[in-house]
């Protein structure tokens, strides 16, 4: 594999074209531009690529090459669940119908898309237990915000002096960051020492401030927070809400429902749970659902069903409290087309599979490590995912979670989540998702086998890593220093 | 039951191998009355079944063809090359994840790095991000990084700033106590001097405006400075082929939508924002910022850089809440910019001008048409009609056509304001077309179908 590839700029020859537009002729755009006042005019040289057709597809094709992808490699990435990416979906988003669609048609132009937004809806519903749902967020994240503001909103017309939000520990960084983003403040509560939320702690950090608590279910060490139901009490006797982050949903999907555990506000992450694909940073789609007392509050817009069986879009006014628009348009509408043809090939007894399978896989993986070098903090079972720490192999032979995943790309398999959550020093989280068979995991174990027994022999290979990937380790204190990100051509 | 490799053989013998006696089992620690008993009421369908479906839903939208559309007002049709559309399919493209693990992410990593090179080429600012949701959310965290760099609380948006932005810039604003104030137009073009000397955290232009009419950037640059806050510039991708860049008229910080460089329009999304600034600003940029360094041997290459800036690090003290992004999308984008080129670029924002302006012509040649405003604009104008724009869109309709924006949908007191837009997938033959259209709708000859059943309701 060449070691650069050069940047599609620096390919560029100058005249050379591509893929030629439409134009109209050289005398109407003429005329058309000299109307232009001239201080509205382009003054600085525009700077893009002059290549031809062929440069770009070899350019794009070898930077392909360049990449790992579900499609070539496992990723175990815990708290990421990237399964497979069904072909069916990208190939139903992808239809005329869909793709030619523009957002400001009138209703009566966009029933198709009207019913795969209502019919999405109702599956979510069903999924997480609870009455309304909005698909409008582009990702977990804005998902997070979303929630949290239909929250603050919430309160605001009932107990506008709470304004304080728990988050455990060991919670995902977009928690916290959402939480303040929506006005509220942040108390942290410690983990116990199983894993789970402290009860303690809990009943010692609540206080009349209290908005709410945000959690992860099963949690973010990939463990059930078995104590839910008294968590959830506890929370509403105080007059807070819970609010649920639906990173793990992959666990308990089809089997429990977190409107059941008492969450009063839910995100999910569809390019997690709902296989959409993670296209190398995104698109993802954050949806929300929240408990009946949460409606009036959810954003614009949503899909409603007329008395006739058809289907509209919500106008200003229809919902006076709502926490007003979180996107320019519809939401990330192509990711919901990949969702729903998901659930459907599901169905409800796939869904089952899926938490059960997950389940199992991340639990097959754990017993079969080498605990020696890949030591378990908590006790077993673990849900879809699997945690351990190197605590000891850093101690003892100065082998960090950072030289294992490096290792683990050589032999072929994206790293797992390395130092994520923060309570467990270099650790690993292993989620190896559903869609992945028993044959596979048995290679991934024997990977892992082997990277245990070189950390005891050899350890340098681990220190050394990766040496068969297109680049060593990188420098990411250069890279800080320099701050080249752009081409300045 | 989908995607899941697992026969009875391989359950029952790794349930042996672990010493658990059931699947159950492993949920034990689930309180029993949360597990659900029977499945939740979905259907579940053979790949065939969704095709057939989805087939159905797709058969009740009515998507026009690119030269028979003419609606604009914030999501642009444009070509997106054939090569494009079959490369962006890849899975090692779509399948990929973040690239955290940069060794093995360096075709992801590099795609970025031209997308922000591309983003500071048309925007004449220093550096870029990876991408942000949406050009709306792009201004929304813009705003914020405002009100953070400067410690003050007024924001100055213009009236004529897309509604949608406005609306999306209020949800998130509202929480973090900015004061939004407006900034007045007169005839269609936003008044800068109206924005007084004082403490403004920033100041917005977009142009051109959501009635296509392109703003003064020098007279933003001033109300920026005299109000001591920082000029955001909300601008159109294709637009900056031709037009004056937000760099150029000194703008701190320029966003917007990259949907018009090529990404379908698909009800709204995905698309993806930009978010381009000043060197100055980088550290308290929002977003992945990848950058170039290299490897032991000295190996160039591409890692996730400043991300000391981000949730995953400073959790509550964080930028922003971004993590997932629009990363496809934007690399959609550096596709659509490499397979047409400069060359390419240009003539497709020169053409779309050119058959903005002769659907513009010949409807004012039509009785009862005129400009809504005086104004150059670029791809898009608005026009005043002698009957509502609904009742107009609706016989247009009939003719095969859609043929703009009601206007009247924003701004109810506007009934017969039409937002028109043309791109190069507007031939001359389309652009006769609607005239033609337009001219019969117009004399009052060919009624039309929707608008007498609307009557009847």
């Amino acid at each position: 594999m060449s070691q650069v590839l050069p940047l599609i700029n620096e390919r560029s020859q100058p005249g050379r074209r591509g893929v030629m537009p439409p134009v109209a002729s050289a005398e109407e755009r003429a005329a058309a531009v000299a109307t232009l006042p001239a201080n509205a005019r382009r003054v600085k040289p525009l700077t893009l690529p002059e290549v031809s057709e062929l440069d770009a597809v070899r350019h794009f094709t070898r930077l392909s090459q360049r990449n790992f992808s579900i499609d070539g490699q496992m990723y175990p990435l815990g708290s990421c669940t990237m399964k497979y990416n069904p072909k069916i979906n990208d190939r139903v988003a992808s239809f005329a119908g869909f793709a030619d669609l523009h957002p400001l048609q009138e209703d009566g132009d966009t029933q198709g898309f009207l019913a795969v937004y209502w019919e999405l809806q109702e599956v979510l519903k069903k999924v997480l237990g609870l009455p309304g749902v909005t698909l409008a967020p582009a990702a977990g994240a804005q998902g997070e915000f979303t929630g949290m503001a239909v929250i603050r909103a919430y309160h605001r017309a009932n107990s506008p002096h709470k304004d304080t939000v728990l988050v455990p520990d060991q919670a995902h960084g977009t928690n916290p960051a959402s939480a303040v983003l929506a006005g509220f403040k942040v108390k942290e509560i410690k983990s116990g020492p199983d894993g789970r939320v402290s009860m303690e702690n809990l009943r010692a950090a609540i206080d009349e401030k209290t908005a709410a608590i945000m959690l992860t279910n099963p949690n973010t060490c990939g463990i059930f927070e078995s104590d839910i139901l008294e968590i959830s009490k506890l929370m509403h006797a105080a007059g807070a809400l819970l609010y649920y982050d639906g990173a793990n949903l992959n666990a308990i999907v089809g089997r429990a429902r977190p409107g059941d555990m008492g969450f009063d506000c839910v995100h999910m992450n569809l390019h997690k749970t709902f296989s959409t694909p993670h296209g190398g940073g995104g698109p993802g789609a954050g949806p929300v659902g929240v408990s009946a007392r949460l409606i009036p509050y959810l954003p614009e817009p949503r899909v409603l069903k007329t008395d006739e069986g058809t289907f509209r879009m919500t106008r200003p006014g229809d919902f006076p409290n709502s926490i007003g628009r979180v996107m320019g348009f519809h939401g990330n509408a192509g990711v919901l087309v990949r969702a729903l043809a998901y659930a459907w090939a599901q169905g409800g007894t796939g869904l089952r599979d899926v938490a059960n399978y997950s389940t199992l896989n991340a639990n097959y993986i754990l017993a079969h490590l080498d605990h020696e070098i890949f030591e378990e903090p908590f006790a077993r079972p673990c849900k879809h995912e699997a945690l351990v720490t190197l605590r000891r192999a850093f101690k003892e032979r100065n082998i960090r979670a950072f030289d294992v995943a490096k290792r683990l790309l050589d032999l072929g398999y994206h790293a797992p989540t390395i130092y994520f959550p923060l309570v467990v020093p270099e650790c690993l989280l292993i989620e190896p998702t559903e869609t992945e068979s028993k044959q596979e995991l048995d290679l991934f174990i024997a990977a892992m086998q082997q990277i245990a027994t070189e950390i005891k022999e050899t350890p340098d290979v681990l220190r050394n890593a990766p040496s068969t990937t297109p680049t060593g380790r990188l420098d990411e204190a250069e890279a800080a220093k320099a701050l080249n990100v752009c081409c300045q051509w | 039951m989908a995607y899941t490799p697992h026969t009875p053989a391989d359950v029952e013998a790794m349930l042996a191998s672990i010493g658990v006696g059931s699947l159950d089992e492993l949920f034990k620690d689930v309180p029993a009355s949360l597990m659900l008993e029977t499945p939740i009421d979905v259907p579940s369908m053979t790949e065939y079944e969704i095709e057939r479906k989805f087939d159905e839903l797709a058969g009740m939208n009515r998507a026009y063809p690119a030269g028979r559309s003419f609606l604009g007002a914030g999501a642009y049709r444009h070509y997106l090359p054939a090569a494009a559309k079959q490369l962006i399919t890849r899975g090692e493209f779509m399948t990929a994840y973040t690239p955290y693990q940069a060794e093995v992410s360096q075709g992801t990593l590099q795609t970025i790095f031209e997308f922000q090179s591309h983003i500071c080429g048309l925007t004449g600012l220093d550096v870029a991000n990876a991408s942000m949701y949406d050009g709306a959310t792009a201004l929304a965290e813009a705003i914020t990084m405002s009100v953070r760099e400067t410690g003050r609380h007024t924001a100055w948006l213009p009236e004529l700033l897309h509604p949608h932005y406005r609306a999306v810039c209020e949800t998130f604003l509202r929480e973090i106590d900015v004061e939004i104030k407006t900034i007045p137009s007169v005839d269609g073009r936003t008044d800068f001097s109206a924005v007084p000397a004082g403490e403004a955290a920033v100041v917005v232009i977009q142009t051109p405006n959501m009635l296509g009419v392109i703003e003064d950037g020098v007279a933003a640059r001033e109300a920026a400075t005299r109000s001591m806050g920082m000029l955001v510039a909300v601008v159109n991708p294709t637009s900056l082929a031709i037009l004056a860049s937000p760099g150029g008229y000194g703008a701190d910080i320029a966003v917007g939508e990259a949907q018009p460089l090529g990404i379908p329009l698909s009800f709204g999304g995905p698309y993806a924002g930009f978010f381009a600034c000043k060197q100055q600003y980088i550290r308290k940029m929002p977003g992945r910022i990848v950058g170039r360094t290299h490897d032991k041997q000295g190996n160039p290459g591409f890692v996730l850089t400043l991300q000391t800036r981000e949730q995953h690090i400073r959790r509550d003290r964080a930028t922003s809440n971004i993590c997932t992004n629009q990363g496809l999308f934007a690399l959609l984008t550096v596709m659509y910019v490499s397979f047409l080129g400069k060359q390419g670029l240009i003539e497709v924002a020169e053409t779309s001008l050119t058959r903005t302006m002769q659907v513009a012509n010949g409807m004012l040649a039509i009785p009862g048409v005129s400009r809504h405003n005086p104004h150059a604009h670029f791809h898009e104008v608005a026009l005043r009609l002698p009957i509502p724009a609904t009742e107009f869109l609706d016989a247009m309709a009939d003719h095969g056509i859609l043929a703009g924006f009601a206007l009247s949908r924003w701004w109810p007191t506007e009934e017969k304001l039409l937002l028109v837009n043309a791109t190069e997938l507007n031939t001359r033959q389309d652009v006769e077309a609607y005239l033609l259209a337009a001219k019969n709708v117009l004399a009052g000859v060919g009624g039309s179908q929707r608008a007498a059943s609307a009557a009847a309701r």
